[in-house]
């Protein structure tokens, strides 16, 4: 053991530093927590898919995955994957060039009404455009059968074609703000000089600035392909109805199904592994498309860029913008908003139908509710906090102290980031329902950890981000003013990287408190978090009452974002 | 023909504080063909505009632009011909090669834009690349080379489509010093065989005196003085050019009775022939350090004392106290004063100036934020 | 006394030998400057002597008292060694104010409230930064930012600053007045100064005296900026200090003959003294300052050669002169020029050198191979 420490350390880093212990302690400290909520989690999903006890059993995953219900979901996973990627590439590609490069006026309003979508989980979309569309009981469609005297309705948004435009609505601006970020950063000269070399204004565009945003839409595109894959709330509210189904929902029923007994979770487990691999596959095939590293675009002196006069268009163009701002943003939240005051759902809208009476039962009457709330809050804040310090632990050992084996430490933060959430709640449930002496399952600790365990990659770059910026100098100015190098971590890094580490807070408060993915698997009779709630009286069929409670999770999630807008605020100088 | 006209061009912005700033004054220019003209003055001068006004990049606030017979910015008509239309060669600052193409593909970018033939581009690629000596270089990326080599491919892209006039927007000012002066000549070179018309924007005076033919210096958006690289250096027009142009002193001296004295002293004139015209009250004296003698015999010139000597790499610079103010002596290696002695300095080749108010350095300062 | 002492030491980056057996005794009060290329090893040699790294072999004393030693075990921390640090970017605390970044080491050693705010108010003053008091450095200059890491140091400790290429990051004029800031500084307070930079010709300029290293991390000479200049060692610590030429020669039998592209020329005199246990293969150093070229006649003294380059700078004019196969920078002051007739690009004319100094060529030096 103490050789295998001296090896680590006792190699010089190119600063040379001999702070051992505490860094010792650190370095181990995150490899711990890192192996037993990410790695450990993974390593069973794999052992008890393949072995049955002690022996192997490759007859399961065979049978499973063959099984026709299970490919039908492989296949319906895949295609929903890529038709959301396509439309929504397409849909953030067109407005972010709209956005930075064009003239069209509001611009400043329109980035940040692009950028609710991505406040609020899908699957809140999936329930009001349910309101609006279901095939019989949907007020649109009502409204069109009661013009036309039809008896099929416009649209039936519990489709394929359903699903596709929810997740379309809400992950586009994955690419959207990788898209405008890389036009706002890129260079103006690059296109200028290609203008003076005697190209027009789309010249330009086709083979200049498209080729040099492709890694920001490559980016954007895997992230939305990644979510649609992992995704469990929009096909569970629109696809169940009609026996569709994709990888997430299927696991979730195989489980659900079984009721805990071990053969149902070594079921999902098997369908999980499946799941994993159509996401490596789709990280592989990115890697393929950006091969050609050659992308150094950030510019120094800032200088305005050429902006593509719309003229005739401009109108129309932003009629178009402000139309689809309306449909995506607006409607699903009026829905919600308006149907939580509904005495039925069902019911015309009109004033004498509204009543506060459902708001009276979830945050009055039930206890369910409540207690959802309440340990949404826990699981939030606490999840929260300590993965924002493992966070800044993990960056501080990567960056800072530099040990061999630095790589795998940062690879294992790192993985998370690409595993869907429910792959990760079945690990969890595998290595904490006693497999190890520890038995967790229906508590709320097992969902804190799946939840640390599928944050820990946001709080790693998010710290990595703010430590990279403290640099090395700034530490040892304060050394050769006296400082220890505890002190110079109290005095400097530390308040150096706070207002990065709040920042990074609510980058995790925020998604964990409107979170479902994971902890539908993972919640016990005491132990729902909000979005299970929303989610199960949802199901149950208590419309008005799941808007009512979703709207109250909206308020939260505003409230939580003017918190974190303002202790992001330009402070000063740092 | 090349030769390039601006008439009464200004360009006016507003900043974001909502200041309306005038970064070209009514500026008058004619460039000859063939010429290799510079663009001299410090950072918000208004330059680097100008030159974005003639590639096309910004509009006029009023004037108009000419290149050779064809009117390519006129504000009163409102015409505007776009940056594509306008034949220009040019070079960035930060060379603004695509990173995304490799040296051949950046190169033959202009040419693909025209749609030229496969075999006559090719061949008109390759002399480009054989100008810049980066034959051999066709396949690698930017990020693989250097940056005096990143340069040479903005330079070949330049040239390969036989610009009649090259814009060059501080070409040089990223590269380290030895390369920048080899890059001087390679530019020079170039302008010789191909004999087009060179507009050099530049910081760097040394720069500016070393390619050009004619130059002008800019102050404040204003075109203080045009002329050959000699002229301007022999007889700068104001105190501004004079130190813009090379290391100066400026003496404050008082002027009574005819005669120049120093600021603080009364004692001894100066002897300097005053220009016609000036009447009783302050000025400046301007010298430049290498053009003062420095002895110890007696009367052989105005007494100071020797404050400060300092070992140069090419001279000794001396710290002369003359009268309460302190003036930079540069003599060459060998001849050696002590510090603390007293001296007798010689002005060969002094100037005189009026004073310059602290209004404009003020506002020399404001407009390099912006 | 010596205020550092450094003893044989060796500092290696994994299986890298960045510095080899290198000693050096730095003398309490003196203002000693560390020169070399980039990379060279100056700055590692700096951290080791801070405590940021440890050295593989060798000691290093401050004030005669151990603070490095392998063999000794002993490795006194950063923070108890007693010297101010100014790094080169300044490492300003960004969340800190003026006065709350120089009052830290103050802090840190103890001092009481009172005393530590007259002396952090007095380093203000000392660097004229006493009115940014309550300034962030997010609100100051990089010259004000520098000038507060330097009140830092100074109050950090009154025996020992060392600066790290403090003002390479400024432009030139800053960079001269910060240069003569700190030696006026470092002369009232009577602190020691540990210089370390590439600029050579600030080194030259402000110190007391130099240690010039190589590539390699090894001291090619040490000495008073005087004495360096006119006793450079060998060949490499001359073609280090400014701009030189270097010619071959041969020296057969007494004579000297010029390695010239036609030939070997014979040369008749030198003006220098050749040591008798020189080789045969040598090397005719000399200064573009100490060369005087005039026109070709028979009564020119020189080699011969032909003005390649003329370029005019304004104060100056430089040459590049081919004299047999190989170039010799020229400069002259312009007014000497103008006097004595500028030279034509491509005239043939007579080289003289004034000051030349003689060195033994490396074997392998390709000049001989014309």
């Amino acid at each position: 053991m103490k050789f295998f420490l001296t090896s680590m350390f006792g190699k010089e880093t190119s600063r040379g530093d001999r702070r051992f212990g505490l860094d010792r302690i650190v370095f181990l400290l995150s490899l711990f927590i890192l192996i037993v909520t990410v790695l450990m989690p993974m390593l069973m999903i794999v052992v008890r898919t393949f072995f049955k006890g002690t022996q192997p059993d490759w007859a399961l995953f065979t049978r499973v995955v063959l099984a026709p219900e299970n490919l039908s979901a492989i296949y319906n996973t895949v295609k929903i994957g890529f038709l959301v990627t396509l439309f929504g590439t397409v849909l953030g590609l067109f407005y972010a060039w709209l956005i930075g490069r064009s003239d069209i006026p509001m611009k400043g309003l329109m980035k940040a009404l692009f950028t609710i979508p991505y406040m609020f989980p899908p699957f809140f979309g999936a329930m009001a455009w349910s309101l609006l569309l279901a095939p019989r009981s949907g007020y649109m469609n009502k409204w069109f059968m009661q013009l036309t005297g039809s008896t099929a309705p416009l649209l039936d948004i519990n489709s394929i074609g359903g699903i596709v435009f929810v997740e379309t609505c809400y992950y586009f601006p994955f690419v959207f703000l990788q898209v405008v970020s890389a036009l706002e950063r890129m260079d103006p000269t690059l296109e200028e000089s290609a203008r003076i070399a005697g190209a027009g204004q789309w010249y330009v565009i086709r083979k200049i600035t498209l080729p040099l945003v492709l890694p920001a839409i490559a980016a954007g595109a895997m992230l939305i392909l990644i979510s649609s894959i992992s995704h469990f709330g929009v096909p569970a509210i629109l696809g169940f109805s009609n026996n569709i189904f994709t990888l997430p929902t299927k696991i979730y029923q195989l489980i659900n199904r079984s009721a805990g007994s071990f053969d149902g979770i070594r079921e999902g487990a098997a369908l999980s592994i499946l799941l994993v691999g159509v996401v490596v596959a789709a990280l592989y095939i990115q890697r393929l498309v950006l091969k050609t590293g050659h992308y150094d675009i950030i510019k120094g002196k800032s200088m305005r860029p050429m902006l593509i006069k719309l003229r005739g268009a401009k109108i129309p163009l932003l009629g178009i913008s402000l139309l689809s701002l309306f449909v995506i943003v607006v409607v699903p939240l009026f829905m919600i908003f308006i149907v939580g005051f509904l005495k039925a759902y069902g019911l015309p809208l009109t004033l004498q139908n509204l009543t506060l009476r459902n708001y009276e039962y979830i945050l009055g009457q039930s206890k369910m509710v409540r207690d959802s709330i309440v340990n949404s809050l826990f699981l939030s804040v606490a999840s929260g906090v300590i993965t924002m310090f493992l966070g800044v632990m993990i960056a501080y050992v990567v960056i800072k102290v530099k040990p061999r084996g630095k790589g795998f430490l940062e690879m294992l933060s790192l993985l998370p980031y690409s595993i869907p959430g429910l792959v990760l709640a079945i690990g969890v449930i595998l290595v904490w329902s006693g497999a190890f002496g520890i038995n967790l399952y229906n508590t709320i600790w097992i969902i804190l950890i799946a939840y640390i365990a599928r944050y820990v990659s946001f709080a790693m770059k998010s710290a990595s981000a703010s430590l990279e910026q403290v640099h090395y100098s700034l530490e040892e100015a304060a050394r050769s003013c006296g400082a220890t190098h505890l002190e110079s971590l109290r005095d400097i890094t530390i308040p150096l990287i706070r207002p990065g580490m709040i920042a990074g807070f609510f980058l995790i408060f925020l998604p964990a408190m409107r979170e479902l993915t994971t902890s539908v698997l993972l919640y016990g009779p005491f132990t729902r978090t909000l979005g299970v709630a929303i989610y199960a009286i949802n199901s149950e069929g208590n419309t008005v009452q799941a808007s009512a409670l979703a709207t109250v999770a909206i308020g939260i999630i505003i409230a939580g974002h003017f918190a974190l807008r303002y202790v992001t605020r330009d402070r000063k100088g740092i | 023909m090349s030769r390039i006209t601006l008439k009464n061009v200004t360009k006016e912005f507003v900043t974001r504080g909502g200041h309306r700033v005038t970064a070209v004054d009514n500026f008058n220019l004619e460039i000859q063909e063939g010429e290799c003209f510079s663009f001299l003055g410090p950072s918000g001068c208004g330059k680097t505009t100008t030159l974005r006004m003639i590639a096309g990049f910004e509009d006029l606030t009023e004037g108009e632009i000419w290149l050779g017979d064809k009117p390519v910015s006129v504000k009163s008509k409102n015409l505007y011909v776009p940056p594509e239309e306008r034949g220009l060669g040019m070079v960035f600052q930060a060379f603004a090669v695509w990173p995304h193409l490799n040296v051949f593909e950046n190169v033959a970018f202009p040419l693909r834009v025209k749609k030229t033939p496969r075999d006559e581009l090719r061949e008109r690629v390759m002399t480009a690349l054989g100008h810049t000596d980066l034959q051999g270089a066709e396949k690698a990326y930017p990020s693989d080379l250097s940056g005096g080599q990143q340069q040479r491919i903005a330079l070949a892209r330049a040239i390969v489509t036989n610009p009649r006039v090259m814009l060059l927007d501080e070409p040089l000012s990223n590269l380290d010093p030895k390369l920048r002066e080899s890059m001087r000549f390679e530019i020079k070179a170039l302008q010789k065989k191909f004999n087009f018309t060179i507009i050099f924007v530049t910081h760097d005076q040394s720069e500016a005196m070393a390619l050009s033919d004619r130059m002008l210096v800019m102050d404040l958006g204003k075109i203080i003085q045009t002329g050959t690289p000699r002229e301007m250096y022999q007889n700068p027009a104001n105190k501004f050019v004079y130190g813009f142009l090379g290391l100066s002193n400026f003496l404050r001296v008082r002027v009574r009775d005819g005669r120049v004295f120093p600021a603080e002293g009364t004692i001894q004139p100066i002897p300097f022939e005053l220009p016609q015209g000036v009447s009783d009250g302050e000025g400046l004296l301007a010298s430049r350090p290498n053009e003062i003698g420095l002895s110890r015999t007696e009367g052989t010139g105005y007494p100071g004392r020797i404050e400060k000597r300092l070992y140069m790499t090419f001279c000794i610079e001396y710290h002369v106290n003359i009268a309460g103010q302190v003036i930079r002596v540069h003599t060459p290696h060998g001849n050696v004063l002590p510090e603390g002695c007293g001296c007798f300095v010689q002005f060969r080749n002094p100037r005189w100036y009026a004073g310059e108010s602290e209004q404009v350095e003020l506002e020399r300062i404001e407009r390099q934020v912006i | 006394m010596a205020i550092v002492s450094m003893r044989d030491i060796t500092v290696q980056y994994g299986k890298n030998t960045v510095i080899g057996g290198l000693s050096l005794e730095v003398e309490r009060g003196e203002n000693l400057a560390i020169v070399g290329p980039s990379s060279c090893g100056k700055t590692t040699l700096m951290r080791a002597l801070c405590g940021f790294i440890k050295i593989a072999r060798g000691e290093i004393l401050l004030n005669d008292t151990v603070v490095s030693s392998p063999s000794r075990r002993i490795m006194v921390a950063p923070e108890k060694r007693n010297i101010g640090v100014v790094f080169q970017d300044y490492a300003v605390w960004p969340h800190f104010t003026v006065f709350e970044n120089i009052v830290y080491p103050m802090r840190k050693r103890k001092v009481p409230k009172e005393e530590a705010k007259e002396r952090a108010l007095a380093a203000m003053a000392q660097v004229k930064m006493q009115d940014f008091a309550d300034r962030l450095p997010s609100q100051l200059s990089g010259g004000q930012q520098q000038r507060v890491a330097l009140a830092r140091a100074l109050v950090s400790s009154s025996e020992l600053i060392v600066l790290d290429e403090p003002i390479t990051n400024l432009d030139a004029k800053l960079r001269e007045e910060m240069a003569y800031e700190i030696r006026n500084l470092q002369k009232t307070i009577g602190v020691t100064v540990i210089y370390i930079t590439h600029d050579q010709e600030t080194a030259m300029t402000i110190s007391d005296r130099m240690v010039i290293m190589d590539k390699k991390g090894v001291i090619r000479q040490l000495g008073t900026p005087e004495e360096i200049w006119n006793h450079p060692k060998d060949r490499d610590v001359y073609a280090f200090l400014g701009v030189s030429n270097f010619l071959p020669l041969l020296n057969e039998n007494g004579s000297l003959h010029l390695v010239s592209s036609s030939g070997k020329r014979k040369l008749d005199s030198l003006g220098a003294d050749i040591p008798e246990d020189f080789g045969s293969r040598l090397l005719l150093a000399s200064r573009p300052t100490d060369i005087r070229v005039s026109p070709l006649s028979d009564a020119a003294a020189g080699v011969e050669g032909v003005v390649e380059r003329v370029t005019y700078l304004g104060h100056q004019f430089d040459y590049f002169v081919n004299v047999g196969g190989h170039t010799v920078r020229v400069q002259e002051d312009s007014l000497e020029a103008f006097g004595r007739g500028v030279p034509a690009e491509g005239s043939p004319c007579a080289v003289e050198f004034l000051q030349p100094a003689v060195y033994e060529a490396d074997p392998r030096d390709p000049r001989f191979d014309l």
